[in-house]
């Protein structure tokens, strides 16, 4: 597992994302990340987490959707507002 | 805040920077911090009056990313910082007693100083006395020099003193900053525990709150469970409810623990099973059913798959053979046209030089012809020798001729001869030469039809059809999916047969409570864990009559289409997006994000609320369509 932080996630579907914080729960990898502009120079809108998934030698990210899950490790990283 | 990773950064980079003579011994006692941690037990006495002890284990810690040997670490660093510490402090100290001391020497050398001046004051004063004689005047001359450059080489140590007491200061200064930074430090470590101990709390007690409603529903389903009983099946019911209720009271007055609320509930269920197994577990069994006809059906697919898989290989080696045979064929047909190739020439060459020779044989008859011409004319010319003497001269000039000719004749003859002997010698050689040649050839033809033989016509056409060599890259590229198919159905068998002891033991008995530790993150877990069962329910029914399948065989997509198929679908499925690269992000980017911290994470916490009101509605809304789905029953 790579450290990914303030690096740039580009995905199959054109989206980018700004890599803002790392976490590794349960030997997985779980990224907390900002959505960037196509050139990679603003911030847009969309802020997640991120769950690393390694499948058939190829890497895919799925969106954490499950809130608790969420909460968890967004205070594991201290980026949720108290 | 300081994530764990650059909290161990910092902390790395601060000690990188320590000499290596203060590095001291980890002092133990920091320990008695990371034990409240560790080994902190919470009791659960007031959950449903249950005892529980909760350990957090190693791997509830290693579950939140704080593991032995991290916070090992931040120990072992904290005290290492605050015994470094202590040795700046000591060193600060020895270095103030030092500057006092050079203090207190500059202050004796500007004494010195000062009476040294005094001293040339009054020397100077001496030397200008004019009845003095000019010796002693000389000497105090020289003595007012030496002590000049006394007096220059003490202001010059005061010089160094004073830059030697600027670079202690300097040193000082970085020592204090370093010692500020290092309480920083120390204290955002603090933190970062402190943190890490709310995380754990946290999550115990949200697992206090699973556990509660896991033994809530529990409940409901074992009441649901006896209704179903009492209903279907005409249980004694005044039976049961008066086991149900002496277990609930007997559960609420902490006499029996939720184990024993189990098996108790097992031994009713099991009651149950003997009357009527099918009514409660009907549908379950059906699953069940449904799911072992999955896997009969996969087995079949995997073995079916094996099969092909061995078919393929067979079909490769045969046809491996088949080119081998084919290139020993080819490079007989080679040689045997190479022999034919030089017994055409090697007969040519022999008619040629039997020709010769028939030419050298005529040439040789017609030369004995002219010599016994000569020979003739030559016996005559002598016999008119012997009858008339007059033209004997001249006869004799005749037969010097004819016998020059017959010489010239004789030599040709001879040559001729020669020619032939040599030409018969070729013919002869080469005569061997065409039956080594016939010999070969008779024995290639042989050879050649026993590889025919050998090779029956379905290997030729085989052959004919995948000689190229892109068509055996192909088949292996076949195999390889064929074999990429077969784990990938060797997975969800597995997957399926979890699943289906998973249903099993859910239908026959009620599950024991896991440990409060692990039901926060199994929970998350088991939800995905069934998702499989219904995607390969639709995608693999069995159909029903052989029609039916031979119909579905033919339709059947290619193997490599159903490996595409199925990874698109499992990415789809979960929503998941294929990463095509990581790169660095531009440093105003960087610079952007870390100027607000507290804007970024109320954004994130706008997005945990949005999850968390997705769910609710959600909920709401599944409630409401039982509502209404309760109000059309009522109608």
């Amino acid at each position: 597992m790579e450290r990914r932080i303030e690096n740039i996630i580009e995905l199959a579907n054109g989206e980018k994302y700004f890599v803002y914080k790392q976490a590794v729960y349960k030997k997985d990898n779980y990224f907390a990340v900002i959505s960037v502009s196509e050139n990679e120079k603003e911030l847009t809108s969309k802020y997640k987490i991120l769950h690393e998934i390694v499948q058939d030698a190829s890497t895919y990210v799925e969106e954490v959707a499950d809130h608790k899950l969420f909460d968890l490790i967004g205070k594991y990283l201290g980026i949720l507002e108290k | 805040m300081l994530n764990r990773l650059e909290i161990v950064e910092s902390i790395r980079e601060i000690i990188s920077t320590f000499p290596e003579e203060h590095d001291v011994e980890v002092n133990k006692s920091g320990l008695l911090n990371l034990d409240k941690i560790k080994y902190k037990a919470i009791k659960l006495a007031d959950i449903n009056a249950i005892d529980v002890e909760l350990k957090v284990d190693e791997s509830n810690q290693a579950g939140v990313g704080y593991d032995d040997e991290l916070v090992n670490l931040y120990v072992t660093r904290k005290n290492e910082l605050e015994n470094h510490l202590q040795t700046l402090k000591m060193n600060f100290e020895e270095r103030e007693i030092l500057i006092t001391k050079l203090n207190q020497n500059l202050k004796i050398h500007e004494s010195y100083k000062t009476e040294c001046e005094v001293a040339i004051q009054n020397l100077s004063e001496q030397a200008d006395v004019p009845n003095l004689s000019e010796n002693i005047k000389t000497g105090y001359i020289a003595q007012i020099n030496n002590n000049n450059n006394i007096i220059a080489d003490l202001i010059k140590s005061c010089g160094n003193i004073e830059q030697e007491l600027l670079e202690n200061k300097r040193k000082m200064d970085e020592i204090k900053i370093k010692i500020s930074e290092t309480k920083e430090t120390i204290k955002e470590i603090e933190e970062s525990i402190q943190r890490s101990e709310k995380v754990l709390n946290d999550n115990n007690e949200q697992s206090k709150i699973a556990k509660r409603n896991t033994l809530t529903n529990q409940n409901e389903d074992n009441r649901l469970i006896l209704s179903i009983i009492e209903k279907d099946l005409e249980f004694p019911q005044a039976e049961i409810f008066l086991r149900l209720s002496e277990m609930i009271d007997l559960y609420d007055s902490s006499k029996i623990d939720e184990n024993e609320v189990v098996d108790r509930l097992n031994k009713l269920l099991s009651k149950y099973n003997q009357i009527d197994k099918d009514s409660v577990c009907a549908n379950k069994v059906v699953e069940s059913t449904v799911i072992n006809d999955m896997i009969t059906e996969y087995d079949l697919r995997i073995k079916k798959l094996s099969t092909k898989i061995g078919n393929k290989d067979n079909y490769l080696t045969s046809v491996v053979h088949a080119v081998k045979r084919a290139n020993e064929k080819n490079a007989i047909d080679q040689d045997l046209s190479k022999y034919n190739t030089e017994l055409v020439k090697a007969k040519k060459h022999n008619i040629i030089l039997l020709q010769t020779i028939a030419a050298l044989e005529s040439k040789n008859e017609k030369e004995a012809v002219v010599y016994q011409n000569l020979n003739a004319q030559s016996n005559k010319l002598i016999t008119s020798v012997t009858l008339n003497s007059s033209n004997e001269e001249a006869i004799r000039q005749q037969l010097d001729e004819i016998a020059k000719n017959l010489k010239t004749s004789n030599a040709k003859s001879s040559r001729n001869k020669t020619s032939i002997e040599i030409c018969e010698f070729d013919v002869k050689m080469n005569n061997e030469k065409i039956n080594k040649y016939e010999e070969a050839i008779n024995k290639l033809e042989q050879e050649r039809v026993e590889l025919e033989n050998k090779t029956d016509s379905t290997e030729i056409d085989k052959f004919l059809l995948y000689k190229d060599e892109t068509e055996l890259n192909k088949l292996s590229e076949d195999k390889k999916i064929l074999q990429t198919r077969k784990t990938f159905l060797d997975k969800n068998l597995e997957k399926m047969l979890v699943n289906l002891i998973n249903g099993i033991s859910t239908d026959r008995q009620i599950i024991k409570p896991k440990l409060v530790k692990d039901e926060i993150f199994d929970l998350v877990e088991d939800d995905a864990k069934y998702e499989p069962i219904e995607e390969e329910k639709i995608e693999y029914k069995q159909p029903e009559n052989s029609l039916e399948a031979e119909q579905q065989t033919q339709n059947e997509p290619t193997i490599e289409d159903e490996v595409n198929d199925f990874r698109e679908e499992n990415a789809n499925d979960l929503n998941m997006n294929l990463i095509l690269g990581f790169e660095r992000a531009n440093k105003e980017l960087v610079k952007k994000v870390k100027s607000n911290p507290k804007e970024i994470a109320r954004k994130f916490k706008n997005k945990s609320n949005q999850l968390s009101n997705e769910v609710d509605v959600e909920v709401e809304s599944q409630n409401l369509n039982q509502l209404l789905n309760n109000d059309q029953e009522v109608k």
